[in-house]
C-alpha cells in the first residue's frame, strides 16, 4: 500500500469513491505535495489524535518510520514519547476551543532524540461540507540548535559585556592609580626643591666648585622631577575631570597666545584676522594650542622662529587648523610615535621638555572628537593639523 | 605702645612644612613665638590644657590657629567644629593652611566658622610671604574681648 492510498483511506474512510474522486484526488495530492515540501516537520491528526498523515521532515527529525506513526493515536507514538503535558494541553484547546495556536514552545527529552526544544504551530482544518472529520495541523520546529547558539550568542555577549566592564574598571583604576601617584609624589618633591633652595641660600657663598655643581644637579633634576609630575597630573586630568562646553572664539584665544608668545623669543607668529567660534572646553583647546605653538617655538633654531597659523572648514561640521613652523622638523619614521606619552626624539640638553606634551594633545584632541596629523620633513619645518567639530559632540 | 607678640600655634603633621614654617619665621623676622602640634588630638590637648600640656607654661594661648585639613587621629575639620562649639575658642581666629584645593573643604571649613582658608602656596618664597602676610594681618585684627593682648 502506498503512502497515498492509505493515507487517502483513512480520509474517506468506507466510503466507495464517487464521482468526484478524480477532483478529490487531485486536491489531496495538492494538499500532500506542500505538505512534503515544507522543510519543517508537520503531522496532520483527526479529531481523535490519530496520525492522518505525516511529511518527510517529521520521519527524518524524529527518526521513526510510516509503519510506525500512521494510523496511530500520537501519544502511542514511539513509546509513548509525545505524550508531553504542554502538546496535550494544546491540543486540547485546538480541539475545544476551535482555536490557532501560535509559535507554542516546548521542551521535552524524548528518549530517541534527546532534547529538544520545538515550537508548535496547531490550526483545526475544517473540510467542506461537512466531508469527514475535522483534522489538526500541527508544525513542530526544532528549534534546539537555534537556541542552543542563541544561548552560546548570549553567553559570549555576556562574557563581552563582563570583560568590557572589567576593562574599563582596569582602565579607571590605572588612571587613578596614575594620578595619585602623581600627586602625592609632588609634596616629596616640593620638599627637596625647597631645602635645596634652604642650602644654596645659606651656604652658596662657601661652597666649592664641585659642591655648588652637585646642588646645582639636585635643583634641575628636582625641577625635571616637578615638570615631569606637573605633566603627568595635566595628562591624566584630561578626561578625570567634567567638561565644561561652551562657546569659544578661537580669535580672541590665539591673539592673547600670540601676544605672550611674540613679546619673549624672536617669535613672529602670523594669523588670519577671521577665526570661528567653536562649541569647545577653553581650558582643552587652549592647552592644545599652547602645547603646539610652544612646541613650534622649542624645536626651532631658526633666527626668527616663523609660526604661520590657518583654518578651514571642513566636511562633517569640522574644522581644520594648523601650526606650521620652521623648526627642525620630524623625519616621518616618528610621526606616530611622537603622540605617544614619554615618547622623545632628543635627549634633554639637546631639547628640554618631559614627552607628554603630544600626547596630552593627543589625548585632549581625541576626547573633544577630533584628530591629530602631521606634516614634516627634517629640516623644513612641520605642519600639525588639528580637526575638530564645530559643535562639541557632548559628554 | 606695642602690642605684646602673640603666640601663633600651628597644627601640622608634615615635617617638612613645619622645617620649611621656621625657615619663613626666621626669614621674616616674625617675632611671635611658633608652636607646633602634629595632630588634631594634640590641638585639643594644647588648647586644653591636657596631657602633656597639663604643665603651667606649657601651652600658652594662642593668638591665632594655623590649621592643617589632613592630620592623623583627628582631622582639622573636627578640630574647628569643637573650637567654634567652645565657649573658650569661639573666637580664636583660625586659618586653615592645606594643599586641598577641594571646594568641599572649602566650603566645610567656612561653614564651620573659619576666619579664613589658605591654599599653601607653591614654592618657599611664596609660602613664606604668605605666612608674613598672615601673620600682619592678624596683629591688626581686633577681637571681641580680645585676650591676646592681656
Amino acid at each position: 500500500m502506498s503512502h497515498y492510498d492509505k493515507q487517502l483511506n483513512i480520509l474517506t474512510p468506507d466510503k466507495e469513491p464517487v464521482g468526484l474522486e478524480a477532483d478529490y484526488k487531485a486536491a489531496f495530492e495538492y494538499a500532500e505535495n506542500i505538505l512534503q515540501t515544507v522543510r519543517e516537520p508537520l503531522i496532520v491528526l483527526d479529531a481523535d489524535l490519530r496520525v492522518v498523515s505525516v511529511n518527510n521532515a517529521f520521519y527524518k527529525t524524529f527518526m521513526t518510520s510510516v509503519e510506525e506513526t500512521l494510523g496511530r493515536h500520537i501519544y502511542e507514538l514511539g513509546n509513548r514519547q509525545w505524550e508531553i503535558p504542554e502538546l496535550r494541553s494544546l491540543l486540547a484547546k485546538v480541539l475545544l476551543e476551535e482555536t490557532t495556536i501560535e509559535d507554542f514552545w516546548a521542551e521535552h527529552v524524548f528518549p530517541t532524540i534527546g532534547h529538544k526544544i520545538m515550537l508548535l504551530n496547531a490550526r483545526r482544518v475544517y473540510k467542506k461540507d461537512g466531508q469527514g472529520p475535522d483534522l489538526i495541523l500541527l508544525a513542530i520546529e526544532d528549534v534546539t540548535v537555534r537556541m542552543q547558539q542563541e544561548n552560546e550568542l548570549q553567553q559570549l555577549r555576556q562574557q563581552l559585556e563582563a570583560k568590557v566592564v572589567e576593562l574599563r574598571n582596569a582602565n579607571e583604576e590605572l588612571s587613578q592609580f596614575a594620578y595619585v601617584t602623581s600627586h602625592d609624589l609632588k609634596a616629596p618633591l616640593r620638599a627637596i626643591h625647597n631645602y635645596a633652595d634652604f642650602l644654596r641660600e645659606d651656604l652658596e657663598e662657601t661652597l666649592g666648585g664641585e659642591q655648588l655643581e652637585y646642588l646645582n644637579g639636585l635643583t634641575l633634576a628636582v625641577k625635571q622631577g616637578e615638570a615631569l609630575i606637573d605633566d603627568l597630573l595635566a595628562f591624566s586630568r584630561i578626561g578625570r575631570l567634567k567638561q565644561n562646553i561652551e562657546e569659544v572664539d578661537l580669535g580672541t584665544v590665539l591673539r592673547e597666545m600670540k601676544t605672550t608668545l611674540e613679546s619673549t623669543e624672536e617669535v613672529e607668529i602670523t594669523t588670519p584676522d577671521e577665526w570661528p567660534v567653536i562649541e569647545s572646553e577653553k581650558s582643552l583647546l587652549k592647552q592644545i594650542l599652547s602645547n603646539l605653538l610652544s612646541n613650534a617655538i622649542k624645536f626651532n633654531k631658526s633666527n626668527i622662529k616663523l609660526i604661520e597659523l590657518g583654518w578651514q572648514s571642513s566636511e562633517g561640521g569640522f574644522i581644520e587648523l594648523y601650526v606650521r613652523d620652521n623648526g627642525i622638523g620630524i623625519d616621518s619614521s616618528y610621526h606616530d610615535q611622537i603622540f605617544r606619552i614619554f615618547q622623545r626624539l632628543h635627549n634633554r640638553e639637546e631639547f628640554e621638555g618631559t614627552g607628554i606634551g603630544l600626547a596630552i594633545v593627543r589625548k585632549a584632541v581625541n576626547l573633544m572628537g577630533g584628530s591629530i596629523r602631521v606634516e614634516s620633513t627634517p629640516g623644513s619645518g612641520s605642519t600639525f593639523f588639528v580637526t575638530l567639530p564645530k559643535k562639541s559632540p557632548g559628554v | 605702645m606695642e602690642k605684646k607678640r602673640f603666640v601663633i600655634l600651628m597644627a601640622e603633621d608634615d615635617e617638612h612644612d613645619i622645617i620649611a614654617t621656621k625657615r619663613a619665621w626666621k626669614k621674616n623676622n616674625i617675632l611671635n613665638p611658633l608652636y607646633v602640634v602634629r595632630d588634631g588630638v594634640e590641638c585639643l590637648d594644647y588648647l586644653y590644657r591636657r596631657g602633656k600640656y597639663s604643665e603651667p607654661g606649657s601651652a600658652p594661648l594662642p593668638g591665632i590657629l594655623l590649621l592643617d585639613i589632613k592630620m592623623p587621629k583627628l582631622d582639622g575639620m573636627a578640630v574647628l567644629k569643637q573650637i567654634r562649639e567652645s565657649e573658650e575658642f569661639k573666637y580664636l581666629p583660625v586659618i586653615i593652611l592645606t594643599s586641598s584645593k577641594d571646594e568641599e573643604d572649602r566650603l566645610k571649613s567656612y561653614d564651620l566658622g573659619v576666619n579664613a582658608y589658605i591654599v599653601k602656596p607653591v614654592g618657599f618664597d611664596n609660602f613664606s610671604r604668605a605666612v608674613n602676610a598672615i601673620n600682619i594681618f592678624w596683629e591688626l585684627v581686633e577681637l571681641p574681648g580680645d585676650g591676646r593682648n592681656e
